[in-house]
């Protein structure tokens, strides 16, 4: 638990080049805010109120992965252009903390998005908050981080492979805000994107978000907290099993020792 | 005979080419393609769903401006970030020639690359709704967007200054394109903020750009309410131009002088 720990605060501090002030502050409060804005402005515009209140849930669930991603894709990055992967690589810690520990710290910034995003939303944007459940809520967000952070440590290792955390990021985000219902109901989805948009983060508790914020009981929203769990355990799994294979590649080839940015 | 200004249009004409061609590499082209794209297709999918023509133009020359406004503030911090990591950002500072001269010819090649994705994002929207809007009149939409062209190198070259300080790190960038994009107006009108906010929007010399844009489109207004749009948007521009030229002057006072950057 103390290498856990220690770990995570030295991979927050020395690879997350948001943690100024001016940078935590603009990524985890402030974009976020102005994202949501964006697109319940355009609901208001060019929909009607009941597709502005959607796109201010969606978003506020969506910050959660960007800042996530944000974070997590550039300590991945950052680790090998600073020069440290190899040390990484090299401590006989157990393999799943070693992996684990770059997440950790950023878990709360998560939330931290989420709750700025629901206020901000309520004082400004006139969110209809008289029905939440807010039990439901608080257990549906746990899930959807749990299971994007897993989705990102799995894009981590992709970030390792390319030496690029840009493209990657970009990539996750635009998967995540096309095709997990944030904006465009899965339902409404052409073809079999659908189906695939139920196997990502953040969609099936979005779902069950919505219907909590609408009222809607534990029980009514279990079956979407059980997917959205299930779909975190299936990219942990995936996630860590790639960055098995990519630190034996490093490992055997030393490629990733190349002093690039 | 020293003329000073002939050695500046030199620097400028050499930043502009050095960020053009950092900014031709195919990963920047694909990173760029990557993040945006996305975003694109969810705004179409929305002036489809609206069946609205004023959406529809909203949203039409809405990706165009974001695309254009995204590069010149996002790629600005982020090449600063780059010449940081790679030691050549000190080398920059202290040249003979002003900071602000090199920093706006990199503005202006990341605005004109910028327009290239404007253009794949004007094109996906038309993809995705299948439908050309109607432009009341041609030669007011051209002019507006050379007009908004101006507006849009002019806001976003006046974070520049704040990113120098910060040495393009920590990606606070992120937030003033964001900042941008909803104060501009560039996906609904001003009037849609919430009140006071509204006010803030004003500020901005791409908001009443963006409105003389459509307003050449639905014909709303007469032409001297546009080409009056036009003097604001461009006053405006060239008050923020001015005060990035004053920034600078106290950034590039305080690299020089002091050795230090407000970043450790």
């Amino acid at each position: 638990m103390r290498y856990l720990l220690t770990h995570a605060y030295l991979n927050y501090k020395g690879l997350f080049l948001w943690l100024s002030w001016i940078g935590y502050l603009s990524n985890v409060f402030v974009r976020p805010v102005l994202m949501l804005t964006m697109f319940a402005l355009l609901g208001r515009f060019a929909l009607d109120p009941e597709a502005e209140q959607r796109y201010v849930i969606g978003m506020a669930v969506y910050s959660m992965s960007d800042i996530i991603l944000g974070g997590i894709s550039q300590t991945f990055n950052w680790d090998r252009a600073f020069g440290t992967l190899s040390v990484t690589f090299s401590t006989n810690a157990s393999r799943l903390m070693v992996y684990a520990n770059r997440c950790l710290l950023h878990l709360p910034n998560a939330a931290l998005s989420f709750i700025t995003c629901i206020l901000f939303a309520w004082l400004i944007l006139d969110l209809r908050l008289s029905e939440a459940n807010w039990g439901p809520i608080a257990a549906l967000i746990a899930a959807a981080i749990l299971s994007a952070t897993a989705f990102v440590l799995l894009l981590g290792n992709a970030v390792t492979l390319m030496r690029n955390w840009l493209i990657v990021a970009g990539f996750g985000n635009g998967l995540l805000l096309a095709m997990t219902g944030v904006i465009v109901p899965i339902e409404s989805m052409p073809w079999i994107l659908g189906d695939i948009a139920r196997g990502l983060p953040l969609t099936n508790g979005l779902l069950g978000i919505r219907d909590a914020f609408a009222g809607g009981s534990l029980a009514d929203i279990a079956s979407n907290l059980g997917l959205e769990l299930a779909v975190g355990a299936a990219y942990g799994a995936l996630g860590f099993a790639s960055f098995l294979w990519v630190e034996a590649r490093g490992r055997r080839t030393g490629e990733f020792e190349t002093a690039s940015v | 005979m020293n003329v000073p200004w002939l050695g500046y249009l030199r620097a400028l004409r050499a930043s502009f080419i050095q960020q053009w061609r950092m900014s031709a590499e195919p990963l920047d082209i694909l990173q760029f393609i990557v993040s945006t794209l996305p975003l694109v297709s969810l705004f179409a999918w929305i002036a489809r769903e609206s069946e609205s023509e004023l959406v529809l133009a909203y949203v039409t020359l809405g990706v165009f401006m974001q695309a254009i406004w995204r590069s010149g503030v996002f790629r600005v911090g982020w090449s600063l970030t780059g010449e940081v990591m790679t030691g050549t950002f000190e080398l920059s500072v202290v040249t003979q020639t002003p900071t602000v001269i090199v920093m706006f010819g990199k503005a202006l090649a990341l605005v004109a690359g910028g327009v290239i994705t404007g253009v794949a994002s004007f094109l996906t929207v038309l993809l995705i709704t299948w439908n050309v809007v109607g432009v009341h009149s041609p030669p007011l939409l051209l002019a507006s967007i050379l007009v908004a062209l101006v507006a849009l190198t002019a806001g976003a070259f006046i974070f520049a200054p704040f990113m120098v300080v910060a040495r393009g790190r920590g990606g606070f960038f992120n937030a003033f394109i964001a900042f941008g994009t909803v104060f501009s107006g560039f996906y609904y009108p001003l009037s849609t903020l919430p009140q006071g906010l509204e006010a803030i929007g004003r500020l901005l010399p791409t908001s009443w750009a963006m409105s003389a844009v459509i307003r050449s489109i639905d014909g709303s207004g007469s032409s001297w309410t546009i080409v009056g749009q036009w003097g604001i948007a461009l006053g405006i521009g060239l008050a923020w131009l001015g005060l990035s030229y004053i920034l600078f002057e106290i950034v590039e006072r305080r690299l020089r002088v002091t050795g230090q950057l407000a970043a450790g």
